[in-house]
């Protein structure tokens, strides 16, 4: 029961890293297109949205899994 | 271009989209399978639309080239709190919901994740190009 939930916490720390390494990512190249090309910005920003939302798209499933094994799988060790 | 000047993407309809989805897609599987499954699609899908909604809401606050650090912290603020809602919405209809079908409340999100990718795609390319069109045909 107790590899439930180093299972949960790696699948939360590993999707986290990944989203933030991600959007970092991003969000740096926002800047730096938005500081090259100041007309671009707005249409930057929609594309930024549109990449944020596919990049944490599998770290927060990955949430989810965790929260499954937490809660349902190991319900008493929580 | 002053930021303000820069009209607001029409991000509200991404969401209204998936909520649009959201239920009707409930209803087959109520009529299709059972009430838990349809539940479970009901909530997993619930978790996927709200907290994107809240970061689609923080992020298009500061608009323009000149609030590009701005955007970037409201990003930053905007995804953590997309992370912890979500981290928060599964936990909650873990723990909440009975009987659970889990499968189902994956399906939900992935269906809901499916449609944002789409409708937002569709929303905010098509305005863009209506955009760049526009000052073309204006010369």
């Amino acid at each position: 029961m107790e590899l439930v939930l180093i299972a949960a916490a790696i699948m939360i720390s590993l999707g986290g890293l990944g989203a933030a390494i991600g959007i970092g990512m991003l969000g740096g190249k926002l800047i730096e297109g938005s500081a090259r090309q100041p007309e671009l910005a707005p249409k930057l920003q929609v594309t930024f949205f549109l990449g944020a939302g596919l990049v944490d798209a599998i770290p927060i499933i990955g949430v989810g899994l965790a929260m499954y094994l937490i809660f349902v799988v190991a319900p008493g060790m929580a | 271009m002053s930021a303000n000047s820069i009209p607001s993407p029409p991000v509200h309809r991404v969401a209204l989209l998936q909520l649009a989805t959201l239920v009707p897609l409930c209803l087959l599987v109520w009529l299709a399978l059972d009430e838990t499954t349809a539940l479970s699609t009901l909530c997993g899908g619930a978790v996927a639309v709200l907290p994107q909604a809240w970061f689609a809401a923080k992020l298009f606050r500061a608009r323009g080239a000149r609030s590009a650090s701005e955007i970037t912290r409201s990003a930053l603020s905007g995804e953590i709190g997309k992370f912890l809602l979500s981290a928060a919405g599964f936990a909650a209809v873990f723990v909440l919901l009975r009987p659970l079908e889990a499968s189902a409340v994956f399906a939900g999100y992935v269906a809901m994740l499916i449609v944002q990718t789409i409708g937002s795609w569709w929303f905010l390319m098509r305005r863009q190009q209506k955009q760049t069109e526009t000052p073309k045909q204006e010369l």
